[in-house]
């Protein structure tokens, strides 16, 4: 063991001071054609979304912080690039993480991201805001109230129309505690924390579910102008059913209309970090993407969770589509995605003008390297999608 | 480039200077490699597995025990994470001592890596390829347990189901 320790420590030295030299050589000074990566290969994730105005907010991880740019002209040109995140804090961006970036209804710039801490699976969930367009940022907060270094990772932010702010999450207290107490436990728990006040402070934490998968992202949506946001979710239905959830988050920390959402019976014992997204239309409509197995076959599909099931259930993209996200504007319905073709990653997108019932696709881009998945995001009638790329950076295409 | 370095001279360093424990040394795995890293004939279990699933947890954990009653089983593991999180990997590893080579995703895109493994694989966690003595080979996301790993030894290759 103290030969493993010796010999491990000047490689991690070496590491370290590799790492420093490369960031250093990437650390170009911030131009009008920022955008481009100083990122690792797996931390790509990213988030955008408009101001009121009409400027594009766009943040993701550069040389270990969390980093804020504005564009005026739709990602052409950005900013110099504005940290949020404290210096030496770590943040994960990989895989289905990525820093998380919500405006308020004063474009208050609201900022959140998983720190992951050295005991394994564990997190807290941080969030920031900026009261000035994004010239400064407050310290960093802790969402939960809950402290000890266990999982609670995963988040995701959203600021309903009344301009609460909702932090939901995927949060492992309730294992911890079955497990000290002898007790079986399956997957993990979903918490959420509300801010009232505009992000000074939290009130949580509150339990939405028992029982989730632990390693998929987690979709909030807006479904109108009242007060609360609907969450749809990758569940364990018993005996280990990983279909989807739904249920409505409310302001006061009440949860309502828990249902379960998809039907595809996908049995299995494993994380599929592949998380859902999901818009609701004009008409109150859901509109859904999720990936699952159905009968031996795993698919990314769309659909429209009811009442009473699954409407107009089909697969989206080629047998290699993942990581799907949709949008519902004034009158359409997009979709994107990502497709393998053997060499390239091929950005997939679909609009729908019949309410889900008929797509026609589009390719959008291609990249060699490794990329983030793809974010939907509108400005008035127009749909674009985020793409955030190691060869490319990001980017922004509207969606024809 | 200098990523690509920083890598190279990982696997150097870890095939020079840390040869004792197998958990130890990483391999960054690329597309070519990784087209022909599935042995033709077992008994062999091809393993992919990543820091953030707990399920590969219970896999490790069953190899670790299995390899020790049964020596002759060729276990290779794959983890879908980053080279930047060697010091993690090895951690984790080290808690389910296993002899065999052990690969961490390299520097090309996951999505070339996963489909050069296999194509059909959607990179759900773990997944395991059990190759039996006779090459019969089957492909299992989740959790595999002891009777799939005693269908791979040659005296038992009537029970070995077909692939899912």
């Amino acid at each position: 063991m103290a030969a493993m320790h010796r010999s491990g420590y000047p490689l991690r030295t070496l590491l370290i001071a590799l790492t420093a030299l490369t960031l250093a050589a990437s650390a170009s000074p911030s131009t009008a054609h920022e955008g481009h990566a100083h990122t690792a290969r797996t931390d790509l994730g990213a988030s955008a979304a408009f101001t009121a105005g009409g400027d594009l907010l766009a943040v993701r991880v550069e040389q270990g912080r969390v980093v804020l740019r504005r564009s005026s002209d739709l990602g052409q040109h950005w900013s110099v690039g504005m940290p949020v995140s404290p210096a030496g804090e770590a943040i994960s961006a990989e895989g289905e993480n990525r820093p998380k970036l919500a405006v308020g209804p004063g474009d208050e710039i609201y900022v959140s991201w998983t720190q992951p801490l050295a005991q394994p699976y564990a997190g807290m969930i941080r969030f920031t805001r900026s009261r000035d367009g994004g010239a400064h940022f407050e310290p960093a907060l802790t969402v939960h109230h809950d402290r000890q270094a266990i999982t609670h990772r995963f988040e995701s932010l959203f600021v309903d129309p009344a301009g609460n702010i909702f932090v939901a999450w995927i949060d492992k207290r309730d294992l911890v505690a079955a497990r000290t107490a002898n007790r079986a436990y399956t997957g993990a728990a979903l918490y959420f924390a509300v801010s009232t006040d505009g992000g000074g402070h939290f009130n949580g934490d509150h339990r939405v579910a028992d029982h989730s998968c632990e390693c998929c992202r987690i979709a909030l949506a807006s479904d109108g102008k009242t007060p609360g946001v609907l969450m749809f979710w990758r569940h364990i239905f018993p005996p280990n059913l990983r279909d989807h959830a739904l249920a409505r988050l409310h302001p006061d920390g009440s949860i309502t209309g828990f249902q379960r959402a998809t039907f595809d019976g996908w049995a299995i014992d494993a994380c599929p970090h592949h998380g859902p997204a999901l818009t609701v239309d004009q008409a109150g409509i859901r509109h859904a993407v999720w990936f699952s197995e159905r009968n031996g076959e795993g698919h990314v599909f769309y659909g429209r969770p009811g009442a009473d099931g699954v409407e107009g259930q089909q697969p989206v993209g080629d047998a290699s589509a993942e990581h799907a996200d949709i949008l519902a504007t004034q009158t359409t319905l997009y979709m994107a995605w990502k497709e393998f073709d053997g060499t390239h990653t091929v950005l997939q997108s679909a609009r729908s003008d019949d309410g889900g019932h008929t797509w026609a696709n589009a390719t959008l881009a291609r990249t060699d390297g490794a990329s983030d998945a793809p974010h939907l995001l509108a400005r008035g009638a127009n749909a674009y999608v985020l793409w955030n790329t190691l060869d490319q950076g990001l980017r922004i295409l509207p969606l024809p | 480039m200098k990523n690509r370095l920083a890598i190279l001279l990982l696997a150097a360093l870890c095939a020079q200077a840390l040869p004792a424990p197998a958990a130890e040394s990483l391999h960054p795995l690329e597309p070519e490699t990784a087209t022909r890293l599935l042995p033709e004939r077992g008994p062999a279990v091809v393993m992919l597995w990543s820091l953030d699933c707990p399920y590969c947890d219970d896999n490790l954990a069953l190899l670790s025990r299995w390899q020790k009653k049964h020596p002759g089983l060729v276990v290779i593991r794959i983890a879908t994470d980053s080279i930047d999180a060697a010091s993690a990997i090895r951690a984790r590893l080290r808690h389910y001592p296993v002899t065999g080579p052990c690969w961490v995703f390299g520097a090309a895109a996951p999505e070339r890596i996963r489909h050069a493994i296999d194509p059909t694989w959607h990179g759900e966690l773990p997944r395991s390829y059990l190759i039996g003595h006779d090459g019969h080979r089957q492909a299992i996301s989740g959790r595999i347990t002891a009777t799939q790993l005693e269908a791979l030894q040659p005296a038992t290759t009537s029970v070995a189901t077909p692939g899912t």
